[in-house]
């Protein structure tokens, strides 16, 4: 009987999957092999695709077949790749700056860029529409509704944001350090509705993690049945 | 070296950062763009040697544990190999992926729901302040909204309740919390291009 | 009943006889009525009150506490007299009556530094050395031999208390005048104490030494101890030029005495030399402290000599109380303990120059000399004295003693005044007030200011001083300051060489060691309060977040661990009975929320076989759960549109995940690569990659398609927030009119859901209860999401049940515990 390269995947699946899910049991040694295993295959895997995606078809390639304008264009990318290369050794990492500060500027600016065109604004923007009318008479929404909840998101976002303000004065009369009255109240404010954001997001979290569980359990069921039989 | 780090980061910077409120030529700025795409590919390959080297001199070390060292290098250079030798959609790596990576990511997470689950009930046992009560609350109320009962949605809290949790409460704090982010985004990178702090090694002032 | 030994010559007298019969000096020179003044303003001859001298550490200049920190550690020269190395290097440290003169050099020199000094003297009570003793015999004591100094600091003494300006010897000890000593004495000892006389002292000696009665003395020193008038003006000359005019307003006495004696032609030279160059304005370029200074020099420190007046000070010393400063000089004079060849150098050292330039003796009962002191024209005329030129030599001169040397500095004449004031900063108003009365001069290097001199008539003018606190602290407790002056006499080290050869403790018993230790700024932080309360407030908050809570007990990590196994256990075994059994008690979900509802209205209004962006932002881990959201959507789609899908991810895995999404679980759609869909891959640089795409998009794709703008919709499948975030905003502005659909998973949508309310995302699809409402729109396909849903379901009941009864009995069960422990 011939053996397929999907069984051959169906058993390595099940088998990291039961090494894994033993970390339930507790830690042993068939769950640090599968992670160490699991580790160094993702390692090598995002190599193999960085070399695919990016090394060969972007620098190797048009170095190779393209004409001389475009290997030296190619000339300073791949003078910094080499530099960025330096960071393997201690002794050279310092030659790696130029390259390292081309990547941190490049980065920088677009993450300004977006956070300042793509969430500032638009979100600022957003908070003040709430309690425009004539807005919400366009979306055929009720604006009392549109009112209340832009209020209750308003609030929300203000107040999450003085909750990681630092600003304090020691009060003199007993020497300790507290925030403003106001300040304390948002803070606090704040405080409920970070805890109700991050409950939201640890149930989506949780809610996707039993989703793996599920999928996971009908996986192996799946093999043991492909195995003994169809289910 | 550090000027020339500096006065790099601070120009491509500035020139990039242009680009989303200038009429910056397109195709200069892609250009500046694209080999940044380059040297990330590169990188790619510091972290993975970093990997390697330290399992390797975890091994030649004989510290503890330097045996499951042995199965990660070992992984590491046969999915490259095999991954050279054909393509990114090719069987070897299609096959490692389907075999090794998927199930043991998937089978990860689902080690993370029964812990998510334990952290959550133990909560209340170490923190019983306001805070976690709220937010074992959100907690129970959205995960009942997610869910329906046999004979259709959860009363109220799949109708009423949830979508309102999700839709203004949560998002008042995600808001916050965004535009939080994007400040600091914001300050560390007017930071970074006025080479007040210098993250690629030209010191900080 | 004993015999009193005359403090002067050291003749031997009956026990009630008021004067020697030899010297006709005073042989009770009591200091009694001096202690008597209780603890009235500290006044000039007042008796020092006790007082710990470490209090005052802290106040005291950091090179100052650095120099007593290394006097005190001793140095090997200090303690032996026979220590060669102090015999090399202190070549003109002679005083004969070092007890006398050395004290109040030490202390009045530096007051913190030399008190330290003064104490560490005392400390060492080392025997007089043999040749002392022996000289003490054999000299023959002479009533007009000019006293040959005994040290830099004792002249200054001596003619200060001759000008009667200064305390008794006690005070005068404390006196601020000895910055004004140390400061003088420095250049004369570092002269000397290279070993390499000068040419004027190299004469003086060659004068001297025919009359050295002992081979240990120099040459410099034999008249005096002969007892020739001529050759103990020789000596106090050489002295007189080269070290005298450390001391201060007197040492022109003896200098003039000393021209006056005639003994040394070259002195007039020296004096007119003085005068008319070095002492003036021009003397500051020729600071002595210029002179190649030696190392134990450096130290400026003065000899470990404390001096004290004998308790038992002769009576005729009363007389003086008038005028303090003379009772000083009577009491250094009339050590008990000093040798007789000693105390035959005091009196005579300052008579001359009462024979020259004091008409006469106002006192009967004080000794000529010590009248003489007082008198105005020996100090003017003396302060004309300048013999210093032979001092200077630049070369070597640590900083501290540049600084000393410099113009402003050398204390010269009037203006040595304020140079000294500007020397030692800190030296209080009483002492300025003294120097104001008691000009001081550098007889020794330079000519004394005739119209700020001192002079006798302004004795008295000048009121007694209040002491600073310190000064008092530094003043010598012990009121017996004849054992002062013997611990003194015995502890200094003793001179091989040169003029000072065979003297000791003359000069600084202490190695004040040249340093350009730069000054100590502080670096603290200089926070405000308000700083301060920030710094606390964040720390606070950042404490509360990350303090970890300690393992009470292993029974506890036990019981950890078997709830989470039985957490698995319960879960395991509920999922794999409901997939057995593939039950469909739940319902899927009936109401649908407005942004998947908007999701699906977009995926279903998009132009047929019109290009459509799926990106692949997640991670395999999550692929169950993002296939189950994205295929029903996505297949809705082309079941509807049939839409061109063009692929690309910014993750590494979205590569393959794409492949297994159009290979796998669209499978049945036969979907075509190249004509129904495109696979970018993989976008390297996340931002930039993002940008880059949306900026310009890659070639290979559809040929219709240039822009990410062109897209009829933009799907994002993502995982995680930021990704999704990454993708609104890197092609706002860019993406046109192609509106935004995100499926997500169910922990990323909190995030994104800002995004559906400001308008950037024109629908969302979350986690497993969205797929099961698009698939539901699908016409129930692919299924995967009816296949979970009940498992799905009870899962997150159970959960809600394990959070709710675990929440409350754990909450009950750590206030019980906290409540315990309370108690």
């Amino acid at each position: 009987m011939p053996v397929s390269l999907d069984f051959i995947g169906g058993v390595i699946g099940f088998a990291f999957t039961i090494m894994i899910l033993s970390y339930l049991i507790g830690d042993n040694p068939l769950y640090r092999i599968a992670s160490y295993t699991f580790v160094g295959v993702s390692a090598g895997y995002i190599a193999t695709i960085a070399y695919w995606h990016v090394l060969l078809p972007k620098l190797i390639l048009p170095f190779i077949s393209g004409g001389s304008s475009e290997r030296l264009l190619l000339g300073v990318p791949l003078l910094f790749s080499t530099l960025v290369l330096m960071k393997i050794s201690p002794r050279l990492t310092r030659l790696a700056s130029p390259a390292m500060a081309y990547l941190v500027g490049v980065g920088t600016a677009l993450a300004i860029g977006g956070a300042l065109s793509g969430t500032l604004v638009p979100q600022f923007f957003s908070l003040i529409n709430a309690f425009d009318a004539d807005i919400a008479t366009a979306r055929n929404a009720n604006f009392l509704e549109e009112l209340v909840e832009g209020g209750i998101i308003l609030a929300g976002a203000i107040s999450t944001l003085v909750y990681f303000h630092y600003g304090a004065k020691k009060h003199s009369e007993d020497g300790a350090v507290k925030r403003m009255g106001l300040i304390e109240l948002l803070a606090w404010v704040g405080s409920i509705f970070i805890a109700i954001t991050l409950g939201v997001i640890f149930a989506g979290v949780f809610s996707a993690a039993v989703t793996a569980l599920i999928e996971r359990v009908h996986v192996v069921l799946l093999f043991i049945f492909s195995l003994i039989g169809p289910v | 070296m550090r000027a020339l780090a500096v006065l790099i980061a601070v120009s491509v910077g500035l020139v990039t950062l242009a680009g989303y409120f200038l009429p910056v030529q397109v195709p200069f700025l892609n250009l500046i763009l694209s080999w940044a795409l380059i040297m990330a590919g590169t990188a790619t390959f510091i972290g993975v040697f970093n990997l390697i080297s330290m399992h390797g001199l975890k091994i030649t070390r004989r510290e503890k544990g330097s045996g499951y060292s042995v199965f990660l290098i070992l992984a590491v250079f046969s999915t490259f190999a095999l991954g050279l030798s054909s393509s990114p959609t090719g069987v070897p790596l299609t096959f490692l992926f389907n075999a090794i990576i998927l199930p043991t990511q998937t089978s990860l997470m689902a080690v993370l729901a029964i812990t998510l689950l334990y952290s959550a009930i133990r909560l209340l046992r170490y923190r019983p302040t306001m805070m976690s009560i709220v937010f074992l609350i959100s907690v129970i109320v959205i995960l009942l909204g997610y869910v329906t009962l046999p004979f259709g949605d959860v009363p109220i809290i799949s109708t009423w309740i949830r979508p309102w949790v999700m839709q203004v409460l949560a998002v008042g704090g995600a808001r916050g919390l965004l535009l939080g982010i994007a400040l600091g985004t914001l300050v560390t990178g007017l930071r970074v291009l006025f080479a007040v702090d210098r993250p690629y090694g030209g010191g900080n002032k | 009943m004993n015999d009193i030994k005359c403090p002067i010559c050291g003749e031997m007298n009956s026990a009630n006889s008021e004067t020697c019969s030899n010297c006709l000096s005073q042989l009770r020179q009591g200091t009694d009525a001096l202690r008597d003044l209780g603890k009235r303003p500290i006044q000039p001859g007042q008796v020092p009150t006790k007082k710990t001298t470490s209090e005052l550490e802290p106040i005291l200049p950091q090179w100052l506490q650095d120099a007593r920190s290394q006097t005190s550690s001793t140095p090997s020269w200090q303690e032996g007299d026979n220590n060669p190395q102090i015999n090399n290097q202190m070549p003109l440290q002679q005083p004969p009556k070092p007890s006398v003169g050395a004290k109040p050099v030490a202390s009045s020199g530096l007051p913190d530094l030399l008190a330290g000094l003064q104490s560490q003297a005392n400390e060492e009570e080392d025997e007089l050395p043999s040749w002392l003793t022996g000289l003490a015999g054999g000299v023959e004591p002479t009533k007009a031999k000019p006293q040959e100094p005994p040290s830099f600091g004792s002249r200054r003494v001596e003619l200060r208390g001759g000008t009667g300006q200064l305390p008794p010897l006690k005070n005068q000890s404390e006196s601020a005048a000895a910055p004004r000593i140390t400061a003088t004495q420095a250049p004369s000892e570092k002269r000397g104490g290279t070993g390499e006389l000068p040419p004027w002292l190299a004469e003086t000696m060659a004068n001297d030494v025919r009359g050295q009665t002992t081979d240990d003395l120099p040459g410099w020193q034999a008249p005096s101890v002969q007892g020739g008038v001529p050759e103990a003006a020789q000596s106090v000359d050489t002295f007189g030029v080269g070290l005298a005019g450390l001391g201060e307003s007197d040492a022109p006495v003896v200098d003039n005495s000393f021209a006056q004696s005639g003994g040394l032609d070259w002195m007039n030279g020296l004096q007119s030399a003085g005068e008319s160059a070095e002492f003036k304005d021009d003397v500051q370029d020729q600071s002595p402290f210029d002179s190649g200074t030696p190392d134990w020099l450096s130290g400026s420190g003065v000899p470990a000599v404390a001096t004290s007046v004998s308790n038992d000070t002769p009576d005729w010393l009363a007389s003086l109380d008038a005028g303090p400063a003379q009772s000083d000089v009577v009491e250094q004079a009339s050590s008990s303990d000093t040798p007789s060849w000693l105390s035959a150098f005091e009196s005579p050292s300052v008579q001359p120059a009462v024979v020259n330039d004091a008409p006469s003796l106002s006192n009967d009962d004080a000794p000529a000399w010590l009248s003489g002191l007082g008198s105005e024209q020996s100090s003017s005329s003396a302060f004309s004295e300048p013999p210093v030129a032979p001092v200077s030599s630049a070369s070597a001169t640590p900083d501290w003693m540049n600084d000393l040397g410099s113009p402003s500095n050398v204390p010269v004449v009037s203006a040595s005044n304020d140079n000294l004031n500007s020397l030692f900063s800190e030296t209080p108003d009483w002492l300025s007030k003294v120097e104001g009365g008691n000009p001081v001069t550098d007889p020794f290097f330079g000519k004394a200011d005739t119209s700020n001199a001192f002079a006798p008539g302004t004795m008295d003018d000048v009121a007694p001083a209040d002491l600073p606190s310190w000064v008092q602290a530094m003043r010598p407790v012990d009121t017996s300051v004849i054992s002062g002056s013997q611990a003194s006499t015995r502890s200094g080290a003793s001179e091989a060489k040169g003029p000072l050869a065979g003297l000791q403790g003359v000069l600084p018993a202490m190695s004040f060691l040249p340093t350009s230790k730069p000054r100590a700024y502080s670096i603290k932080l200089q926070a405000t309060d308000e700083h301060q309360g920030h710094s606390a407030l964040m720390e606070k908050i950042i404490e509360a977040e990350t303090t970890p809570l300690p393992i009470v007990s292993i029974e506890r990590v036990i019981s950890q661990r078997g709830l989470r196994r039985s957490l698995f256990v319960i879960y395991a075994l509920m999922i794999i009975a409901v997939l057995l059994v593939q039950t469909r008690i739940f319902s899927l979900p009936v109401a649908v929320p407005i942004e998947i509802n908007s999701a699906i209205s977009v995926a279903e209004n998009i132009a047929e076989n019109s290009p459509v962006l799926v990106v692949f932002d997640y991670d395999p881990g999550l692929s169950s759960e993002m296939e189950a959201i994205a295929v029903p959507l996505v297949d809705h789609m082309i079941l509807l549109k049939h839409p061109r899908l063009t692929f690309v991810s910014t993750s590494p895995y979205g590569d393959a995940l794409a492949e297994r999404f159009i290979s796998v679980s669209l499978r049945d759609r036969n979907y075509q690569r190249g004509i129904q869909f495109v696979n970018f891959g993989y976008l390297p640089g996340g931002l930039a990659g993002v940008r880059v795409f949306a900026s310009a998009m890659p070639q290979g794709g559809f040929s219709d398609v240039t822009a990410i703008n062109q897209f009829s919709a933009i799907v994002v499948i993502t995982d995680n927030a930021d990704d999704g975030r990454v993708w609104i905003e890197q092609t706002n502005g860019l993406r046109g009119s192609a509106p935004i659909l995100i499926a997500s998973s169910a922990q990323a949508s909190p995030m994104l859901y800002p995004y559906y309310r400001s308008g950037q995302v024109a629908g969302m699809i979350n986690g497993l209860h969205g797929a099961a409402i698009v698939e539901q729109r699908n016409a129930g396909l692919p299924g995967t999401a009816r296949r979970y849903w009940d498992a799905y379901a009870i899962s997150l009941f159970l959960a809600v049940g394990f959070i709710l009864l675990g929440g409350l009995w754990n909450l009950f069960a750590g206030l019980n515990a906290k409540k315990l422990e309370a108690q």
